[in-house]
């Protein structure tokens, strides 16, 4: 019963969804606090929309490059795979699941403080973009190491 | 423990700091300054929409203040994650009505024109509560400080002992309700509070010749200095208070307040020095971006230009020098 679950096929989909479920939530999660906080500017101030868009998008990112690998992770499944190939992959949807995670909603953080930075000095738009793409860095890292780990 | 949930309060957060930037800063309070009269310096607080705009004129300017008040309350209110935060603050409303309307009952008096809504309870609501002495709705330190004022009253026969009374409580609510959530940054606040209030007081008691019954009755608990050094002091001169507080982060501004008290034989130097230390405090709150440090800071910064703009119209409209009233503003948020 248990051979037939445990398949190589079954631990690679298991990776893809690890992946992208991961990030996903991270994204969702991180956006949402930019979101939040970019309402209560809004709300006050209608005309910084176009800023504090930017901001609170920067946060999806995550969940995009979780979507990347678990589409580069199914392209590889097929059924006759091995236990062993089957592992690789799911070990390679980690590095993209958890560190999306965590730089999602820090990520969240940065840009949720910048638009409060951008609600006093709306000339300051740039630098707020630019602290909170410095989390994206390690998000393209776990990206590029997901990657490799695909082969 | 009320949990403090960061998260919570993006949505808050954000509109405070969208708000921030409407406080009146020292540009905008010294346009009011050397306005050439009241009237010009009104049109300051109009031009920054205060309170709802049913204000004619600048001698009404009291009403557009008590407005404003509401007005932030009421939006502050709407977008709190927790009523708790808002509360905290309201409630010196609901014990300035209580003493009030318990001076007025001592008196035998009409209750006067000055209550406010502005508290948890409405004007009626408070009313009802005090002549019915129906209690259970209030909070206990309040019940224990009406208790104490009949008590104090039927033996002292003073009214002043009323207001000592309710104000203490009310300092003493506040504390509490700070210290009530889950947040290092408000217990600090809330020690800060205790400590500034009681040297104020202190200093205050010990120049009315007040007994150390009197006194310790009255000391905040809970605070950086405790019951016990004020007992050892009260030994000695204040001078040596001030000189013994060298040591505490207080040390530098009761000693600059003593000395303007020695100049001017005025405590009022002192306690705007005291008030000063509280906002360099709350400043530290810029720089958290998340949680229920903004939203509080954003009260004391509301409730700090208000009184500021209520010291310029004060002054504006008996003609004060510019320099008198710029030495009685206190710190601002901005």
């Amino acid at each position: 019963m248990l051979e037939q679950i445990l398949t190589g096929q079954f631990l690679a989909y298991i990776g893809a969804a690890f992946a992208f479920l991961v990030a996903g939530f991270g994204s969702s999660k991180g956006v949402g606090i930019a979101g939040q906080t970019g309402a209560g500017v809004l709300s006050e101030d209608p005309s910084k929309f176009g800023s504090v868009m930017l901001l609170e998008a920067l946060a999806s990112t995550q969940a995009i490059y979780g979507f990347v690998i678990a589409f580069l992770i199914i392209g590889k499944v097929n059924e006759a795979m091995a236990l062993q190939e089957g592992l690789r992959l799911l070990a390679a949807g980690l590095p993209m699941g958890v560190v999306g995670l965590v730089s999602a909603i820090y990520q969240g953080k940065v840009a949720s403080s910048g638009i409060q930075m951008i609600a006093k000095h709306p000339e300051s738009v740039g630098s707020a973009i630019t602290l909170a793409l410095m989390v994206e860095m390690f998000a393209i890292l776990a990206l590029i190491v997901s990657i490799l780990m695909i082969g | 423990m009320i949990k403090v949930n960061q998260d919570d309060y993006a949505y808050a957060v954000g509109l405070i700091r969208a708000k921030e930037i409407k406080l009146l800063d020292s540009d905008r309070l010294n346009r009011m300054i050397e306005a050439p009269n009241a009237a010009d310096a009104f049109k300051v607080l109009t031009e920054a929409e205060y309170g709802y705009g049913n204000t004619e004129n600048f001698y009404s300017f009291e009403q557009a203040l008590a407005e404003e008040m509401k007005k932030t309350y009421a939006l502050l209110a709407e977008i709190a994650p927790v009523s708790e935060v808002v509360e905290a603050f309201k409630r010196k409303y609901d014990y300035f009505n209580v003493k009030v309307l318990l001076k007025a009952e001592f008196s035998g008096q009409e209750t006067p024109q000055i209550l406010t809504d502005t508290g948890i309870f409405g004007i009626e609501q408070i009313k009802r509560i005090i002549r019915e002495r129906d209690y259970n709705e209030l909070s206990p330190i309040m019940i224990q400080a009406i208790n104490d004022t009949y008590d104090t009253f039927s033996r002292m026969r003073d009214p002043q002992a009323v207001d000592l009374i309710m104000d203490n409580a009310s300092y003493a609510q506040f504390v509490n309700d700070l210290n009530e959530f889950d947040s290092p940054f408000l217990h600090e606040l809330a020690r800060i509070i205790i400590d500034i209030t009681n040297i104020k007081m202190y200093i205050r008691a010990r120049n009315m010749n007040k007994s150390w019954d009197f006194i310790g009755k009255l000391l905040l608990k809970g605070g950086e200095l405790s019951e016990e050094f004020y007992f050892t002091e009260f030994d000695k001169s204040v001078e040596a208070f001030v000189d013994d507080l060298r040591q505490t982060r207080y040390g530098d501004t009761v000693k600059r307040g003593w000395e303007l008290y020695t100049e001017k034989k005025n405590i009022s130097g002192l306690e705007k020095l005291l008030d000063d230390f509280l906002m360099r405090y709350i400043r530290q709150s810029k720089l958290i971006t998340m949680g229920v440090e903004p939203f509080i800071a954003y009260l004391f910064a509301k409730e700090t230009e208000i009184r500021n703009v209520r010291i310029i119209m004060t002054g504006k409209i008996n003609r004060l020098n510019d320099d008198l009233i710029r030495e009685r503003l206190r710190l601002g948020y901005v």
